[in-house]
This record gives structure tokens, sequence and C-alpha cells, in this order.
């Protein structure tokens, strides 16, 4: 009798301590996701990207796809993914725009980390590992940026996680549920379906054979199906990026899906201790792998990649902690320098999020230029700003930063560098009249180094002494809106 | 044991001496790189904050440098002519802790202090720090301590300075980079080489390592956001590093670095890595390996990679005279071991002098002062000087003026068109264009010093004949007044 009270003691304290660290965890994703959301407030919506999905949403609007998209790049073949802009359709008909666009992300990676929970759980990883894998997703700048700002991953992400947890339930009718969610996941974009594939090949598979191989049979016919049409035109045809690759997969470099370099170094710690079991964790090895890869294509994809070295990097700091060391003092000193690093390229990301554009100026400024230009007037700015001004503005830009199977865009992009920094006149009336543009929109960060550095630099200079030709129609907080006047 | 104490303390004295002696041979600090220094640390007093904006240079910039040195600098600013006595007394250290690291290296203290001496010779510490201000004088001796912490890391106390000082070289100067590179080369090699690195200075170079990358990218974020990975070379433009590696020979490397250094510190090193304990001989190379590497890479800038080649080389020469004076010991001459020892002292001695002397110079001292001085007071303060980048520093230190480009290119607006604008000024034939490029900087004043001749290859500029837009105001200052 004794013996059984004891051992029902022992489980509810266990019980007790898993239900405090989850609570924990769930508290910090709420703060650490909570804080931007704060800080910026649910009236304005931060960030390029969730004003490119409102638009999608508002294009998509029923159900047909439509072939094009009239803004972007003058006019171009209507080639994003689907899945996004068709779920914000349909539920901002039941919330408004800002409350979606805001607390979705929020609400939904608070539920990213309880499922990442359960599912660790599920196979059966050690308590103390899950919480630090965790607390280090919670602080990984690419989770951050994926639920703090509404983009074409926050949602399938999210799905992905819940299809997987899904799956591993002993019930049929999840199980199902979650098929149909791994089958949704081409229309989100090939990389969130690669992501999915992996997974039930990798770790599924032995678990259920037969049903499994359908399903994967399922998503690669469907991939193939949304894709055929796009693989069918030059795919990776010119990215251009203004950054280096180094910049732009290194957090603390600016990427902001990039990964941190104490996580770097720790994934090798937690690397070294899986290799003593040597294949034994071969799928770790390979998901890591293939994710890497893809994460160079598109750095998006840090997400996914974050997913799995989080476990592995939280094996590290344990590998280190456990590890013999001759100083105790050396050793807390640098357990707490790897965490503060962890948590130092986290928070400064959680900083930079309500200073992301479009600040208010920029939305005044943008809605200006709707007020008082024509429907078919061509709007010149930095390719960051090209996706405001056909979301904001509604009016067709010149460049924007879809650059996939844009239309002409290496001549695009050289024709806007020329544009940029010629002084000649006639150099720049041509290309203006080129593209039929009516408007050149010119914000402080183009002139404080995205574009320029001095104050009468290329089109600066034409813009400034070209007499009636061009007009200074708008100028506030150092955003400056000229006018065409040929 | 008391002689070698009295002998360090006499090398300390000579050195110390000599550098003040040389340094007040001037009224001005030896180039264009003190003066920002200078400015800094300036500044520092005044506001009682460290810097990070400056309105002067590049017609105003923000600034991001590690600024302990200058900190302590302005703390210091009561003692009189600070700024020349502080950082000689600073480097007048390091022959101590090179004789510490030689004797923990040799087990000969003869070896030990002649390798000290040769260090207070080497020519490129000389033109680097010699009536200078520069946050080197402070780095290179704390950089060197923390070699000998990492050498000595088993006692406690040089674990604790060891752990003090990886806090402290980041806030001093950028060359913590360098550092933390040696040290992960250093852990590289012993690991491919498997040998067995003992717990206790694995987990300091491990702690050492995170600390300082840490630091660097709470001090550089602003840089690393910008730059990335090419930060390292401090952003310098590719037509600088050409301009500096063009005009260097590898006969002049030899003699900036030292013949006997050089020839020695390469001997050191194989006879270091021959020995049963190659430990210490590794440690010491690896900043030579790494500088090399940096080199090819073209991601350090010139004078910082000699500088550092120049001393670890000195360091590891000290196998190379224990050899030789052990050699000499055996011969049938071991009679006259005294005498040899003084010769190769003096050997030492007039190799050293003679290349430390002859590349020693002070730019500063072929200016005409007066003239930019003048400026101070007969211009306005929104007026900007043109000058060739490396006499940006001074131009703004007398006048109190906006310069145009200077050699600090972290985080400067748009240094590489400047450099280009600024060489078109003075070079071209064409008077419209440069003025064009004048007035649209706001340039007021044009220097023409011997510096800036030398720079730009050039002995006049040829259009500031036109009497309606250029006034000859001083001997090296044209106005444009049109």
């Amino acid at each position: 009798m004794w013996g059984i009270g004891l051992v029902l003691n022992m489980r509810e304290k266990l019980f007790t301590k898993l239900y405090v660290n989850r609570i924990a965890i769930i508290i910090l994703a709420i703060l650490v996701l909570g804080t931007p959301v704060f800080v910026k407030g649910i009236d304005f919506v931060k960030g390029v990207e969730p004003y490119h999905n409102q638009r999608l949403a508002d294009l998509v609007g029923g159900i047909n796809i439509p072939d094009s998209d009239p803004l972007s790049f003058g006019s171009r073949t209507f080639f994003y993914s689907v899945g996004t802009p068709f779920l914000l359709h349909y539920i901002e008909k039941i919330f408004p725009a800002n409350i979606v666009l805001n607390l979705l992300p929020f609400i939904l990676g608070v539920l990213f980390v309880i499922l990442c929970f359960f599912i660790l759980k599920k196979y059966q990883i050690e308590e103390r590992l899950i919480l630090i894998a965790s607390t280090v997703l919670i602080f990984s700048p690419p989770f951050i940026y994926t639920f703090t700002v509404f983009n074409s991953f926050t949602v399938p992400v999210f799905l992905n996680i819940l299809a997987i947890s899904l799956l591993l339930t002993d019930k049929k009718i999840l199980n199902a549920i979650a098929v149909i969610l791994f089958l949704l996941m081409p229309f989100f974009g090939y990389i969130h379906a690669i992501f999915s594939l992996l997974f039930l090949i990798l770790y599924d598979l032995r678990r259920h054979t037969s049903f499994i191989k359908i399903v994967v049979l399922c998503i690669f016919s469907l991939l193939v199906l949304v894709y055929l049409k796009q693989f069918d035109q030059f795919y990776l045809t010119y990215l251009i990026y203004e950054r280096d690759l180094l910049l732009r997969i290194v957090s603390e470099f600016g990427g902001n899906f990039g990964i941190s370099i104490f996580s770097v170094f720790l994934i090798f710690f937690g690397l070294r201790h899986l290799w003593k079991s040597k294949y034994a964790y071969s799928q770790i090895y390979f998901s890591l792998i293939v994710l890497f890869f893809i994460f160079l294509i598109n750095q998006k994809a840090s997400i996914y990649l974050t997913l799995i070295m989080s476990p592995v990097i939280a094996l590290g700091l344990i590998e280190l902690h456990n590890a013999k060391w001759e100083s105790g003092v050396i050793k807390n000193l640098t357990l707490i320098l790897l965490i503060s690093g962890l948590i130092f390229s986290g928070l400064g990301f959680v900083a930079k999020i309500p200073q992301l554009p479009p600040s208010q100026e920029m939305i005044e400024s943008l809605q200006f230029i709707r007020d008082s230009s024509n429907l078919n007037d061509v709007i010149f700015s930095h390719q960051t700003n090209g996706v405001l001004i056909n979301s904001i503005a509604l009016r067709k830009n010149v460049l924007d930063e879809n650059f996939m199977y844009a239309p002409q865009l290496k001549e695009r992009v050289n024709d806007a560098n020329s544009l940029f920094h010629s002084r000649d006149f006639e150099v720049t009336k041509n290309i203006l009249q080129k593209y039929n543009i009516g408007y050149v929109y010119i914000t402080p960060d183009m002139k404080n180094g995205l574009v320029w550095n001095e104050p009468e630099e290329g089109l600066l200079f034409v813009l400034k002494f070209s007499g009636d030709n061009f007009r200074e129609v708008y100028s506030q907080e150092g955003i400056e809106v000229w006018r065409v006047n040929f | 044991m008391k002689k070698y104490a009295y002998l360090l303390v006499l090398l300390f004295v000579l050195t110390f001496s000599a550098r003040l002696y040389l340094s007040f041979q001037s009224e001005y600090f030896a180039n264009d790189g003190a003066y920002s220094h200078l400015r800094l640390i300036e500044s520092i007093k005044e506001n009682k904050n460290f810097v990070t904006h400056d309105e002067l240079s590049y017609g105003g910039r923000d600034v991001v440098r590690p600024q302990l040195f200058h900190g302590i600098m302005a703390l210091l600013s009561f003692i009189p002519s600070y700024a020349k006595i502080i950082p000689e007394l600073f480097i007048s250290f390091m022959p101590l802790v090179v004789y510490l690291i030689a004797v923990e290296l040799t087990k000969s203290k003869t070896a030990s202090i002649i390798t000290a001496f040769m260090s207070s010779l080497v020519p490129i510490v000389f033109k680097v720090t010699l009536n200078q201000v520069s946050s080197y004088s402070l780095a290179i001796p704390v950089i060197l301590l923390m070699v000998y912490c990492l050498i000595k890391i088993y006692e406690t106390r040089f674990l604790i300075l060891f752990i003090t000082l990886s806090f402290l070289l980041p806030w001093i100067h950028p060359s913590s980079f360098l550092v933390m590179l040696s040290l992960l080369f250093y852990g590289i090699i012993l690991v491919s080489e498997s040998m067995n690195i003992s717990g206790l200075k694995r987990e300091a170079i491990t702690f050492s390592f995170f600390t300082m990358l840490l630091l660097n990218l709470i001090i550089f974020r602003k840089v690393l956001l910008q730059y990335g990975a090419s930060s390292i070379n401090q952003n310098i433009p590719q037509k600088i590093f050409d301009y500096y590696f063009s005009s260097f020979s590898l006969s002049e490397s030899l003699f900036v670095i030292g013949i006997i250094p050089l020839a020695l510190g390469i001997f050191g090193i194989y006879l270091g890595l021959h020995d049963k304990n190659r430990e210490d001989i590794i440690l010491l190379s690896s900043p030579i390996v790494v500088v090399l590497m940096l080199f090819l890479l073209k991601m350090i800038d010139l004078a910082t990679g000699i500088l550092f080649l120049g001393i670890f080389l000195t360091l590891t020469s000290a196998s190379s005279v224990k050899k030789i004076l052990n050699y000499f010991s055996v011969t049938k001459l071991s009679a006259h071991y005294s005498l040899f020892v003084f010769l190769f002292v003096c050997v030492i001695a007039v190799f050293g002098a003679f290349s430390s002397f002859y590349y020693y110079e002070n730019d500063v001292e072929k200016y005409a002062i007066n003239d930019l001085k003048f400026l101070a007071n007969n211009s306005d303060s929104d007026d900007v000087i043109l000058s060739a980048f490396n006499e940006g520093n001074i131009v703004s230190y007398f006048s109190g003026r906006k310069n145009f480009v200077d050699s600090d290119f972290l985080l400067a607006p748009n240094p590489v068109q400047r450099l280009n604008e600024a060489e078109i000024v003075y070079r071209t034939f064409s008077e419209a264009k440069a003025l064009e490029i004048m007035k649209r900087n706001h340039v007021k004043f044009i220097l023409l010093s011997d510096t800036t001749k030398d720079t730009y290859g050039i002995e006049r500029i040829l259009y500031v004949g036109d009497r309606s837009c250029f006034e000859h105001e001083r001997e090296t200052i044209y106005k444009i007044v049109c």
C-alpha cells in the first residue's frame, strides 16, 4: 500500500515537473514573440512580407487563381505559391486584417513551441534536452522572424509541425488529418513539401511502412503537378542579392533568416556527441545536410534547419556541461558565454523587428502617391520598397524583391542601377520613358547608403537640377516623391 | 638570478628613456594615425563619454572603435605630455614580457635576455609605436601577456589574468580578431597533430575564444551588419591595399621585420618543431601562419600584418639564440663565451637600431602646420578641406575642420568614391571636373603638402593658376573662391 502510494507520489511529482517546464517554455515563447507585438502595437503591420501576402490574398479573391500580377515588375505572370494568400483571404473574412497579420503569427508561434515539445516527447527524448532545445529554438532569429512577421513561411511551417504531431498520435482520424495537411504542403511552396517528404521518409517510414509510402508518393506527385509549369521556365534564372551569402546566412551579420555563430559552434559539440554512436543518427545528419543546402538556396528555410539544429545544439550544451572540466570557473563562464551568445542574437533580433519598414511616414507618403497618381503610373524606387509601392500605393513598380520568374530581371536591374547613379539627363530620361515611370520615390535609407551616400549623387542631382522636368510633390521626414513631367 | 633582474630593469629603463628621448625630439607625433587617436582622446576628455560620432572625419561619420586605451589616456591626461609619455611607457613593457615567454620557451636566461633586447629594437614596432598615440602600445604587451599566461595557465594567478585579459583585449584593439583566429588555428593544429592538449589549457582557449567573439560581436555589431566577414580588413578599399602593397618589396619587408629576428625566428620555428615540447612553439607560430593566410586573402593591412610577424618571429628566435649560445659553448672558442655574447648583442643592436631608425620618420614635421592652424581661424566651421587620405586626420586635428577623406574606412560614407574623387581633383587637368567634385562635396580648401604630392605622384595642381577660382592662401593651401 505504502509502495503504491510512493510510486503514485513520484509519478505525480514527475508530471508536475513536466507540466511546470512546459508552462515555463510557453511563457518564454509568449514573452519573446509578444514583445515586438507589444512594442509596435496591433494597428501597424511591420515588415514588407505581410503587405505582400495581403495583396496576394486580395488578388486571389475567390477560387480562381489569376494569370498575372498586374503591379509587380510592371506586370508579371502569377507564379506565387497560393496556399498562404488563399488561407489569409478566408481568415480575413472573419477577423480584421491587422489582427490577423499581427496576432496570427504570435498564436501559431506559441502553438508551434507546444507541438515541438510534444513531438520531442513522443520520440522519448530526455526532458532536460527538450527544455534546452525549446529555449534555443525560441531565441533563434529564424523562429522569431517566422512567428512575429507574417510571411509565406508562417502558416506552412506551423501546419507541417501540426501534421507531424498528428501523425505521431495513435488515433486514425488524427492521422488522416495529418495526411491531408501533408498533401496541402506543395501548395505552400516546394520547401515545405520537401520538409514533409524528408520527415516522412527518414523518421516515420519505419512506423507506417505502406501507408507512408502512399502519402510520400502523393506529395511527390502533387509537387510535380504544382510546379511543373514553373520548372518549365528557367527556374533559378538570375537572383540578385545586395548582400553576400555570408551576410545573409549569419544572423550576427544581419541575415534576417540567418543562424547564430554560437549555434554553429555548439552544433559541433552536439554532433560530436551523436557521432559516438556512429551511424545510429544518420537521419539527423542527412536532414541537416539537406536542409543546409536548401537554406543556402533560400534563407527562409532556416526555420526548418533551426528546428532540427535546436536539439543538437542543446545536446552540445549538455555535452559541454557534462564534460570533465579541470576548472569549474572556466566551465561555468564558457557556458554562460555561449548561452549569452545565443540569447544575445535572439534578443538583438527581437529589438530589430519594431524598426522594420514601413514606418508611419512611409505609409503616409505611399498613400499620398495612391491618392495623387494615375492607375497606370509606374513608381520607381529601390527594390526594397517595391512591394510596399504595390501594396500601399497600389501602383506598379519597376523592381521588387520577388525576383523569381521576374520578367527581364537582369535588364531591369542594370537600368535601375544606371538610373540611380547617372547624372546624365539624357540617360535618365531614356530609362524613365522606357518603363513609363511617372514618379520617383525616395526614402531616407536610400539617401543614407542604400543607394547614395552624397546629397547630390546620381539621380538626386538630376532631379534637383533639371528644371521643370521633375517636380518634388511630397517631402516629409526625409521621404521625397518626385513627379516626372515628360 | 639578481643579475638578470638588474639587466631586465636596465633594459626597461633604456628602452623607455630612448623612446622618450626620440619622442620629445619633435613637437609633433610621427604620423597621421596618431592624430586620429588624439582627437578621440580629447573628445572623451571633453565629453566624459566614449565617441560614437565624429563630425570632422569624412565630413561627419559614425565611429566604431574599441576605446579602452583612449579612455585610459583621457584619465591620465592630468600628467604633463601624457600623450607622449604613456604610450611609450606601455610599449616599453614589451621586452619584459618577451623575456618571460622566452624563459619558458628556452629555459635559458641568457638567451631570453638577448631575445628581450632584440624585441626592443624590432623596426616595425618602432615604426608603428614610436612617437605615436596608438592603441598598439597597449595591445601588444597585453597580447604577449596573454601568450605568457597561456603557457603558465596551470598556475591559478595566470589563469585569472588570462581570463581578465581575454575580457579586456577586445575593448583595446581590433587585433583581438587576430588573437581569436590564432587560438583557433592553434587548437586545430594540436588536434590534427594528435597532440594531447591539457584540459585546463583547452578550457582556457575555448573560453577566451568565445569571450572575444561575443565582445567583438557586441562592439562591432554595426560594422558586421554592414560588411560581414570583410570587417576584418576594416573596410580598407582595394585601392589602398594596392597603394601599400605595390610600394612594398620583399627586401623591404626583410628590413622592416628586422633581418636578425626574421632569420633567427624562422630557424627558431624549425628548431622548435623538432623539439619534444612543440606545444609552445606551435602557439607562437600560430599568429605567424594566420597573418600569412590573411595576407594571401588580402584581409589584413600591411602594417598590422608585418607588425605581428615581427613580434612573433622575435619570440620564436629565442630558440635559435639558445641554440647558437649552446653551440658556441661547446666549441674550442668557448673560453671567450662572454665576449661572444657581447659581440652577438652588439650585432643585434647595430642591425636593429640601424633598421629602426632608417624606417622611423616623422611625416608630420614635413607639414607647414602653421598653414593648417591658419585655417582654424580663417575658415567657416562647415568648410571641408581636401587632402590625401593619409593626411586627413592631421588636417582635422590642426585646423579643426572637416576632412574630405582619411585613413579610417570603417563605416566611412562612400570611401571608394571619395578616394577616387580626391585623386581626380589632384590629378586632372580639367578645372570644370575638379570644381564639380569640390562644389558637390562643399570643399572650400585644397591642401597640397609633400605627402599629397608623394601620394598622387604630382608636383602641382594643374588648374590652380586660374586666379578667378583659386587663391593661393598659404604655401600649401589653395582656397576655392568661385
